[in-house]
């Protein structure tokens, strides 16, 4: 147990969601945004997809995991299969972002331990919720990164760089 | 319970660190390791020179270092003189990590980053590292496939942790 209240703390928790989708957001102004139509869905062989298909990736993977953190039942897909409109993808992205955005407000303690149970190629799994989000969060590290490579080959390299501490402290090097 | 929390997350990352190098830098023929692909760092050797020595600067900031100093003396280590380094310096985190625990969480730390004085909980250091390490094995898969060919390597963090419960 952590401090003030008695209760655990969890705000280290909520910086590093906020950071995920602070980061997601910048992916995809200053990367994404500028690429044209087919840059945005031409597939690298080489790195096996398209920025089109890692975004949709994420979007699935932040989708299915914040209902499995909250128990929905059945738990769908971001339903994005085929969708190459970016304003329709970035809507979606956009909605996703408040939902975990109010989630992390809300977060607290019992929840961040809860245990949450779910069904994943076809068996039962048990996960602590802090477990979920992790996963969560370490997915968006790595197709941030393979995004910023795919930009690289298609269009140029960002003139950015990706770090947890820059957004923590405000230390940009644009 | 957030120095638990730590430790496990500590834990996958070693693991995916190390099995990194076993299974797939260790695995390609040396020479392919110098070669410059021209995104990011370039080479493997520039990369995972890049990693150790953040890893090393983080470990001294967390000491209270501000003076950060590199990892290496030598400006081109081999792949066996890199590994060797990338040993040494996770032993450090190995030891650092084993005693962690939750008032080492919340520790003010004073220490400098990008030309500034900055203080900020032991926490955000350990996780920078953590989501640097992260990045980085992203970024060396990368390199290996413009290099030779993609590698199917999962680095996800959900089946680590059911495997580790089963």
């Amino acid at each position: 147990m952590d401090t003030e209240s008695g209760a655990f703390n969890v705000d280290f928790a909520r910086k590093l969601i906020r950071f995920h989708f602070w980061e997601n957001q910048r992916v995809w102004d200053l990367a994404i945004a500028p690429l044209t139509e087919d840059q945005f869905l031409r597939e690298v062989k080489f790195l096996r997809g398209s920025v089109q298909s890692e975004c949709q990736g994420l979007i699935n993977t932040e989708s299915v995991y914040l209902q499995r953190i909250i128990g929905a039942s059945p738990v769908t897909g971001a339903s994005l299969e085929g969708i190459t409109d970016r304003a329709v993808i970035a809507a979606r992205w956009l909605s996703l972002r408040q939902a975990w955005s109010t989630f992390a407000d809300e977060l607290d303690g019992e929840t961040f331990f809860s245990r949450c149970e779910f069904e994943s190629g076809g068996r039962r799994h048990t996960m602590a919720a802090w477990q979920l989000i992790f996963h969560v969060l370490y997915q968006g590290t790595m197709r941030r990164s393979q995004i910023l490579r795919l930009v690289a080959e298609l269009n140029q390299p960002a003139a950015f760089d990706l770090s947890l501490l820059q957004h923590l402290t405000g230390l940009l090097r644009e | 319970m957030k120095s638990d929390l730590v430790k496990t997350i500590f834990a996958y990352q070693m693991r995916e660190d190390r099995r990194l190098w076993d299974e797939v830098i260790m695995e390609l023929d040396e020479s392919l390791f110098y070669v410059d692909t021209g995104y990011s760092w370039g080479s493997l050797q520039r990369e995972c020179a890049h990693v150790v020595d953040a890893m090393h600067g983080y470990m001294q900031r967390l000491r209270g270092s501000k003076q950060i100093a590199k990892a290496f003396a030598i400006d081109n280590p081999n792949r066996v003189r890199l590994r060797q380094r990338w040993d040494e310096v996770e032993d450090q985190w190995k030891t650092y990590i084993a005693r962690f625990d939750d008032r080492e969480f919340g520790r003010m730390v004073e220490t400098t980053y990008r030309d500034s004085l900055i203080t900020v909980p032991a926490w955000q250091l350990v996780f920078q590292v953590f989501n640097h390490n992260t990045l980085h094995r992203a970024e060396i898969l990368q390199i290996v496939a413009a290099l030779r060919d993609p590698v199917d390597f999962d680095m996800s963090f959900a089946r680590y942790c059911i495997r580790n419960a089963e």
